[in-house]
């Protein structure tokens, strides 16, 4: 049964410690949102450079030569000038304004033109935050830099310090913990990157208008298994250009999406089948849901990968609980 | 460069067996990504089931090695004596658990080598770690031996033990 629910008394307590933690930490983040507003751009790219740059120093004997050109373009991001600012994007959303005899159709029109403009706030929103505000990214730089060269040594320092019955515990939280997080990140990076751009070139091709937001949108999609991709494809194809070969346009778009969808399924699947963790499918669609209905666009792309996040933490959390209080029958054995 | 005698561990490099055919430059290398910690006796060192992070050298002390099989009983699998090592499940390329219990007997000092450095270094120093991986296999090779002569001794004993009987 694909929607089978195994709720036995083991898995009731599994899921309520993720979705207590998840709920914790979806509600601090929000909090530290609208205190820090440039926290989240800031830790952001912070998260994704850190967990490529481990995964580098990890798998390359050379790369420990990549933090002198981190450390450059931290001074180059620190000493340039700040650019100009780009014009902000409207935030107003467009408001229905209908007559009293409005017909269906206008009323239509008007219902997609404002899912548009959210859209396209809620994409530019995010490129903003990723890409644009400098001073953002010469923080996060900075971050990852300084925590590339304190890291190990700090790492080291808190292992010393801690009592040695805690060593184990504290090696799954130092050493194992962002190791899958980064493995975790980078592989979503990867597939966001290949798909969004996959999705940018098929558009153009198609001359759909918003090419930008639209791949952006798409690539955030893949971070949802299941249902992501479709839904930000749905999402794609109210901006079809009706008017101009609108009917060409839907059966091209239909096509990328399949040759999109293959290649994630034979190449990108494999991969990040190895660094998701399993989730049933009512919590993949609870998460979905609940993020999308509580906070929008932003809750729907991002509740999965917190919620994964929050199950590799509840999972170590549990790991090392249990090296902490082993069952006390497990000392005396039988016979030596 | 530190001067391998001035390295915390450089003098433990003849107190373990897996480390003799090391050269110091190596012994140090490795060595700078160990950590020593001090268990007072009936300490856990690991569980049985729990993710295999660290593999460990037993500087000094004895540590018991148990298993607690299906029919919950516990059974010491055996005794590690200064020299050797434990938590070898740490060393396997995938992600692990401890088939094992590690209790300290007595007051022990341990070297860990935690499993990501372990990785780590398996990219930076292949040479080295196939260094350490043979001679681990030497070492595990000669606990066998023994384990089969012990075996073969006690099933002499109790053959005899039943032609008198």
């Amino acid at each position: 049964m694909p929607f089978e629910i195994n709720l036995d008394k083991s898995n009731r307590g599994k899921l309520a410690v993720q979705l207590g933690l998840f709920s914790a930490i979806a509600f601090l983040l929000m909090i530290v949102d609208r205190l820090f507003p440039a926290l989240a751009p800031v830790l952001l790219p912070a998260m994704l450079l850190s967990a490529t740059l481990s995964l580098l120093r990890r798998g390359f004997s050379a790369a420990r030569y990549a933090l002198w050109p981190l450390l450059l373009i931290c001074a180059v991001l620190w000493l340039l000038p700040d650019p100009m600012l780009r014009p902000a994007a409207p935030r107003m959303a467009v408001r229905a304004s209908l007559p009293q005899n409005a017909d269906a159709v206008r009323v239509l029109q008007t219902n997609v033109q404002q899912v548009q403009q959210t859209i396209l706030t809620f994409s530019r929103r995010v490129s903003e935050h990723l890409f644009v505000k400098r001073s953002y990214l010469t923080w996060a730089f900075s971050l990852v830099a300084l925590a590339a060269i304190v890291g190990p040594l700090l790492r080291k320092m808190i292992l010393k310090k801690i009592p040695a019955r805690w060593f184990e515990p504290g090696v799954l939280f130092l050493y194992e913990l962002p190791d899958q997080v980064a493995r975790y990140l980078t592989a979503e990076a990867i597939s966001f990157l290949m798909l969004s751009l996959g999705w940018w070139l098929s558009l153009s091709l198609l001359g759909f208008p918003h090419r930008y937001d639209l791949a952006l949108l798409f690539g955030l999609g893949s971070l949802t298994p299941l249902i992501g991709l479709p839904w930000a494809a749905g999402l794609t194809s109210i901006f079809l250009p009706w008017k101009q070969s609108g009917l060409l346009a839907f059966i091209g778009l239909i096509i990328s999406f399949a040759v999109l969808w293959l290649m994630k399924y034979l190449f990108l699947n494999p991969l990040l089948r190895s660094v998701r963790p399993d989730v049933r499918k009512p919590v993949l669609f609870a998460c979905f849901f609940t993020g999308l209905v509580f906070a929008g666009y932003t809750g729907a792309f991002f509740a999965l990968p917190l919620f994964f996040l929050c199950r590799r933490a509840a999972d170590i959390s549990r790991h090392a609980w249990r090296m902490l209080h082993p069952d006390s029958q497990s000392r005396q054995p039988a016979a030596s | 460069m530190t001067a391998p005698s001035a390295h915390p561990y450089a003098d433990d490099k003849e107190a373990f067996a897996l480390f003799r055919r090391f050269t110091g430059s190596e012994f140090t290398r490795l060595s700078r990504l160990l950590h020593s910690l001090d268990l007072a006796a009936h300490q856990t060192v690991y569980n049985q089931d729990t993710p295999a992070v660290s593999f460990y050298l037993l500087k000094s002390g004895a540590l018991s090695l148990q298993r607690c099989g299906e029919d919950g009983k516990i059974h010491r699998l055996t005794v590690v004596t200064a020299g050797r090592s434990a938590g070898r499940a740490a060393l396997w390329p995938e992600e692990n658990q401890h088939p094992e219990t590690a209790l300290t007997l007595e007051p022990c000092i341990l070297l860990a080598l935690v499993r990501q450095d372990f990785l780590m270094l398996q990219k930076k120093e292949p040479a080295l770690t196939v260094k350490l991986l043979t001679a681990l296999q030497q070492e595990i090779y000669q606990e066998w031996l023994d384990s089969r002569i012990e075996f073969h001794a006690l099933t002499a004993r109790l053959n005899q033990a039943n032609i008198l009987l």
